[in-house]
């Protein structure tokens, strides 16, 4: 990516690829809510990069359902005693927390009962789609100004996007999107969201250890090189030139060099709501 | 560089759409440092209601542990964090 911009055929696969990227996940029951001897096998499943967690929840469903004790069913995942906030799109979820090359599948614990409600949002209904569509207004604001392209569609359009998003079809996204109007930024700001993780896993002590920040960032203003390490320089204030190399980025699952230049990271890498996903975190995780 | 300390405490302006209640001040400064979560829960407890919806410049919600200060600066209307509150959801 550095020095030379793609062709339009490689950018054309980056977006496939990145549409198509899936985690690996083995969800185990957690014993308490096992009500069987031997407890139920675990299940493996794949969640789309650019999806969220509770999509998976059907087929969770569906495989531990019947050892399940009564009560009603709300389903939240867990990794390493941390609940995952599904409202971060799965991919990210993964970049930030797995353990550097280590394990693979993602191996979490699925609960269906004692929803953690103080601190997840609550999954019910079409929460999944009511988040996305937030995202998705949140970006159309910082892109042009205004949430109105993403508010006046009309119920049907929001169903076919939804839909295009679930099932990762990156090239009927990206007509629809055009035929909406959403397509088309009016100011040369991005929205970014960035996911630092300090610590290694050994220490850390959930989401309060993480550090979180969504902005706008201005792409154009003499800073036709904004790279990744300006950007940091900028918003992450404590970090040194030092401290940042003790840190890595992924995005979309692949390490990059903090000198890729945000701009063309955004073009090829956003995600389905329209916001740059970055994760740091440390170099030897 | 000895530039100004920017102010730690930035305007919150508080308005109710659709049925909430009103509340007798609408103008707030809120530390950059709160998470936004504290605006629900300032509102809950003075408005004695169990749940409310919120939303910048009559449209989007952003996410409960979002500071203060980054929703200010990148939102602001002229100089003025404009949160809409509701007791039902509004602008689905």
């Amino acid at each position: 990516m550095e020095g030379t911009k793609p062709t339009t055929s490689q950018a054309a696969d980056v977006q496939r690829e990145h549409w198509r990227g899936a985690v690996a996940l083995k969800l185990e029951l957690h014993p308490d809510e096992v009500t069987t001897v031997p407890p139920p096998a675990p299940l493996f499943v794949l969640a789309p990069r650019l999806g969220y967690l509770p999509q998976v929840a059907q087929q969770a469903l569906e495989h531990f359902g019947s050892v399940l004790p009564p009560g009603e069913n709300e389903i939240w995942f867990e990794y390493q005693g941390v609940p995952l906030k599904w409202h971060i799109p799965t991919g990210s979820l993964f970049d930030l927390l797995s353990e550097g090359d280590g394990q693979y599948p993602w191996c979490l614990t699925v609960h269906f009962r004692s929803y953690p409600r103080n601190i997840l949002q609550q999954v019910t209904g079409d929460s999944m789609q009511a988040s996305y569509f937030n995202s998705l207004k949140e970006s159309a604001y910082v892109l042009t100004g205004s949430s109105n392209s993403v508010m006046s569609l009309t119920k049907k359009s929001q169903q076919e996007l939804w839909q295009n998003v679930l099932q990762s079809q990156d090239v009927e996204f990206f007509a629809n999107m055009q035929k909406m109007d959403l397509a088309k930024p009016t100011r040369s700001r991005i929205p970014i969201r960035v996911y630092h993780r300090e610590k290694v896993f050994d220490s850390f002590t959930g989401w309060k250890s993480i550090d979180y920040l969504s902005k706008s960032f201005d792409i154009d203003a003499e800073k036709d090189e904004l790279t990744a390490r300006h950007l940091f320089r900028d918003c992450l204030k404590s970090h040194s030139e030092e401290e940042l190399g003790k840190v890595k980025l992924v995005v979309a699952g692949v390490e990059l060099s903090l000198d890729v230049n945000v701009g063309d990271m955004y073009s090829h890498l956003k995600n389905a709501d329209n916001w740059l996903y970055l994760v740091l975190k440390p170099a030897t995780s | 560089m000895d530039s100004p300390a920017p102010p730690e405490k930035v305007v919150v302006l508080l308005k109710a759409t659709g049925d909430a209640p009103i509340l007798k001040q609408s103008k707030f400064k809120v530390l950059k440092s709160e998470s936004f979560v504290f605006i629900s829960e300032f509102l809950r407890k003075n408005l004695k209601i169990d749940s409310v919806f919120l939303y910048l410049n009559s449209s989007f919600s952003p996410s409960l542990d979002e500071l203060i200060g980054t929703l200010h600066e990148a939102y602001n209307v002229d100089g003025k964090l404009i949160v809409n509150y509701s007791t039902t959801p509004a602008w689905g």
